[in-house]
């Protein structure tokens, strides 16, 4: 007979979670290292997001994994010991907040856009270029996009002209081939793909049309062409673009550096939100973002050309976003009542 | 707080007004960002080319009144320090001499011409060593130079009267060619001294706009030539108070206390004599007392929280140290507080000296660190929470080396208290990461450091509580979380990714895998020698 108590008991032993935090150390640190060759994305993605990675050909667990893990384990223990009993109140509290602190991760993490926008003086956009997704854009030849698909779980996703077959790598290296094969079309038949094992910029895209083999990347100078139907198009693999149901002026962007020196002291995005009949103006700097309709837009950068200035700003959608500010007042509420009724204790001993 | 500041200022200014460049010292210049006493950039650039602020006896702020009025005199004297004995093989330098002249270096880079010019053209990250510091001291000697003429239309080289007094009268062609060579002085990059409404100038600058306005400087000239009282300058209290703040380094005057409270409290362990265990705890609480003054006059001099750079964190990190050891101490009086915070004080103080960036220790922060609600809370909770984490650490090696256990239950309340500090602080850190670029953790090496720590400190309380640590294994952990505490808080930095990079330096390399070797050493041996006594 299944006893749900006991494997509750299992699921939220205080053991478990040692070797879970442990396990998060040994990641946290090979991790970080490995940022430095491969790049802050990709090391996010290998290690810290998923649920399993192979290194030397075994699996071993991923952050997302533990995280999952830990967030059942607190599930469990809240259910089988919580009181209010004040030696233990405060350890409840705290994990309850973590509880809802690693939910919410999980969360922001699966629905949050994140993309910037880049403005001349003067410019006005309603688009927003996702940081880490990818589409596919097939253009006709007055370069007018024809047909923007996704690209999701590292591949193309089900599309009306059959695409299929592909694969997307990130951090990629083109590899000269020896040989061609007969259903390679274009640059498909000079270069191959391959994971490149440093951080190189480049991410590449692989993918059949009509049992044809097409590879195309990032940036390409000249962009590989594509026949539907007799018509000629071409094909570019950029950011994904993403709608903003409002559009963004730039109307001037200042910057201010201390007296005599090139150490900033502010950077400002004058800008008009257009929004329907409603213009208003709104001015975003370092350290004080514009919250508008759930999107926050956050002074990033700037640059400078003979044609003016542009001012580049990060925009975030999250509708998690106030998940960890209840979460640290959950827990910092948590650890000061078990600071006051356990730790001062033991220090008075 | 400000009011004691002042208070102090106040006083030292009465008991050292007698001073002769007193005035000189409070005039405002703009370097680098900040508006300071010319005394600040005197002792600043004398330690960029000596070494230290004071030179054969004479205070930087009396050498620096000599290069710019009198850089005749000032040329020959033996300023720039040669750090390298390569370097005098390379320009050919008297090699008996560890510091050599302006007019010295002036021969020698002359000579080297081409030498210098392919080194200025080699970009920075391909130069060697030796090479770099050749770099250096020729970047010093221009330094030196420009400086030296920033004030040469005062010079009274031509009969006596200088291209001040020469100007806007009738005069002869002698005297017209001498003014016209005194013109390309005016082209030459300087300190911006003179604030005339609201605009800072260069001497030249000024001078070439409306000489007028110059009557103060030509009569500091004036006094400085006929060794008399120097006219009154104007000042304010945040100029006051620096000039004080340069003058009594309180923080060698803290360290010394941390420092005498340690050779006590040694000594009261071997003697067991109660009055020197007293004696140790007030040097240790002056020491505190002064380290806190020296905070609160950076504050105040600075206008923002003291905690903006790495630099600033050691300085506050040590103070909490400090004073928790004080807290520890008080409770349990058996010299174990006093021991911990004067040991930890001295430590962490030493190591800040050598944190300094370019002998500027007031330089300005970038826009995105500067006076922000969540920056201050989170270093703040966090410095709290790594002091707390390194008494704690040290404490579980007492417990470890003098055998006794019974402390434990101490030690666990400590860490509670890091416990609390290090995770809130993390969270603060997500907090204003949120706040100020969108995203409340991207996993970059600084923000992995401190939640290893936060790990670290969640794995060892969870290891006691659910049996698998022993007392034994829970001191060793507690212990080893001096290395965690270092890999996160400097060990971050030498990754040299993300936004938090600060760049790789070998010596903090070595440094941290010098002090992780030895303590697995060490805590290895404890292990082994207390188990076989339990």
């Amino acid at each position: 007979m299944i006893n749900i108590r006991n494997i509750l008991r299992l699921i939220a032993s205080t053991k478990l979670f040692f070797y879970e935090c442990f396990w998060l150390m040994i990641l946290l640190i090979v991790g970080t290292v490995a940022q430095k060759y491969e790049g802050l994305f990709e090391t996010q993605k290998t290690y810290f997001f998923s649920y399993y990675f192979l290194k030397w050909h075994i699996p071993f667990p991923g952050g997302g994994l533990i995280i999952l893990l830990m967030s059942i384990g607190l599930m469990a223990r809240l259910i089988l010991d919580f009181n209010f009993k004040k030696n233990k109140l405060g350890i409840h509290l705290v994990h309850l907040g973590s509880l809802f602190l690693l939910l919410g991760s999980m969360f922001s993490h699966l629905n949050s856009i994140e993309g910037s926008l880049i403005l001349k003086e003067g410019e006005q956009k309603n688009t927003i270029t996702d940081y880490k997704e990818f589409e596919l854009t097939i253009l006709d030849d007055q370069s007018t996009p024809f047909l923007s698909i996704d690209i999701k779980n590292n591949e193309v996703v089900s599309n009306k002209l059959g695409i299929n077959n592909s694969k997307i790598i990130s951090n990629c290296e083109l590899v000269k081939k020896s040989s061609e094969l007969k259903n390679e079309i274009g640059f498909a038949k000079l270069f191959d793909f391959k994971k490149s094992s440093s951080e190189s910029g480049i991410t590449c895209l692989e993918f059949k049309y009509n049992n044809n083999v097409y590879r195309i990347f990032n940036d390409m100078p000249k962009l590989q062409s594509l026949v539907i139907d007799g018509k000629e198009y071409t094909l570019k693999l950029q950011n994904k673009s993403v709608t903003l149901p409002f559009s963004v002026k730039l109307n001037d962007f200042q910057k201010e550096f201390h007296p005599d020196t090139l150490i900033s002291k502010s950077f400002k995005s004058l800008v008009t939100i257009s929004d329907g009949k409603l213009n208003t103006n709104y001015t975003i700097q370092m350290n004080l973002p514009l919250r508008y309709k759930g999107f926050t837009f956050y002074q990033s950068s700037f640059s400078e050309n003979s044609n003016g200035e542009s001012s580049e700003l990060a925009v975030v959608k999250n509708s998690g976003e106030l998940i960890p500010y209840i979460s640290t007042i959950i827990i910092t509420l948590g650890l000061l009542i078990h600071l006051f009724y356990n730790g001062f204790n033991k220090l008075r001993e | 707080m400000k009011i004691l500041i002042l208070l102090i200022t106040f006083i030292l200014n009465m008991a050292y007004a007698d001073f002769k460049f007193d005035q000189f010292s409070k005039i405002q210049i703009l370097h680098e960002g900040r508006v300071k006493p010319i005394d600040t950039v005197a002792r600043l650039k004398l330690k960029n080319y000596y070494g230290k602020d004071v030179f054969n006896n004479t205070i930087a702020i009396e050498w620096f009144a000599e290069l710019l009025f009198n850089p005749k005199s000032a040329y020959s004297k033996e300023i720039f320090k040669i750090k390298n004995p390569d370097i005098i093989n390379i320009l050919n330098l008297n090699s008996s001499k560890k510091y050599v002249s302006f007019i010295e270096l002036y021969q020698t880079f002359d000579k080297k011409k081409d030498f210098i010019d392919n080194i200025l053209k080699t970009p920075e990250n391909e130069l060697d060593l030796t090479n770099k510091e050749i770099k250096d001291l020729y970047n010093n000697f221009l330094d030196y130079l420009n400086l030296s003429r920033s004030f040469s239309f005062l010079h009274q080289e031509f009969n006596g009267s200088s291209v001040f007094d020469l100007t806007g009268k009738k005069l002869d062609q002698s005297a017209l060619k001498y003014i016209e060579l005194f013109k390309e002085d005016s082209n030459l990059p300087t300190l911006k001294f003179i604030n005339n409404d609201g605009i800072w100038f260069s001497p030249w600058e000024l001078f070439l706009k409306d000489k007028n306005k110059l009557n103060t400087w030509d009569q500091l000239y004036l006094s400085y030539y006929n060794k008399d009282i120097m006219p009154k300058i104007s000042t304010n209290n945040k100029i006051e108070a620096e000039i004080i703040f340069n003058k009594f380094k309180l923080d060698n005057y803290s360290l010394a206390f941390y420092l005498i409270s340690f050779l006590i409290i040694i000594a009261y362990f071997f003697s067991d004599k109660n009055a020197l265990r007293k004696i140790a705890n007030s040097s240790l609480i002056l020491g505190t007392i002064i380290h806190i003054i020296f905070i609160s006059f950076r504050s105040y001099i600075l206008n923002r929280a003291p905690v903006s750079n790495l630099y600033e964190s050691i300085v506050f990190v040590s103070l909490i140290s400090s004073i928790i050891g004080l807290l520890y101490e008080n409770k349990k009086q058996n010299g174990h507080g006093t021991f911990i915070g004067s040991t930890l004080g001295s430590i962490l103080l030493l190591l800040s000296f050598g944190h300094i960036n370019s002998n500027d220790s007031m330089s300005m922060v970038v826009a995105v660190l500067d006076t922000n609600f969540w920056l201050i809370t989170h270093v703040i909770t966090i410095s709290i929470g790594y002091g707390a984490t390194l008494v704690a650490s040290m404490l579980a090696h007492i417990i470890l080396i003098k055998k006794e256990f019974k402390l434990i239950k101490n030690l666990h309340g400590l860490l509670i208290f890091s416990l609390l500090f290090v995770i809130v602080g993390t969270m603060l850190g997500g907090i204003w990461a949120d706040q100020s670029w969108g995203r409340f953790w991207g996993w970059d090496p600084k923000e992995n450091g401190a939640l290893l720590v936060s790990l670290w400190l969640l794995f060892i309380v969870h290891g006691k509580i659910s049996g698998i640590f022993n007392q034994i294994l829970f001191a060793i952990a507690s212990a080893f979380s001096s290395v965690i505490v270092i890999l996160a808080w400097f060990g971050v930095n030498l990754l040299n990714v993300g936004l938090h990079s600060y760049g790789f330096s070998s010596g903090t390399a070595y440094s941290i895998l010098a002090l992780s070797a030895v303590e697995i050493v060490l805590l290895t041996a404890l292990y082994f020698r207390n188990k076989l006594l339990m």
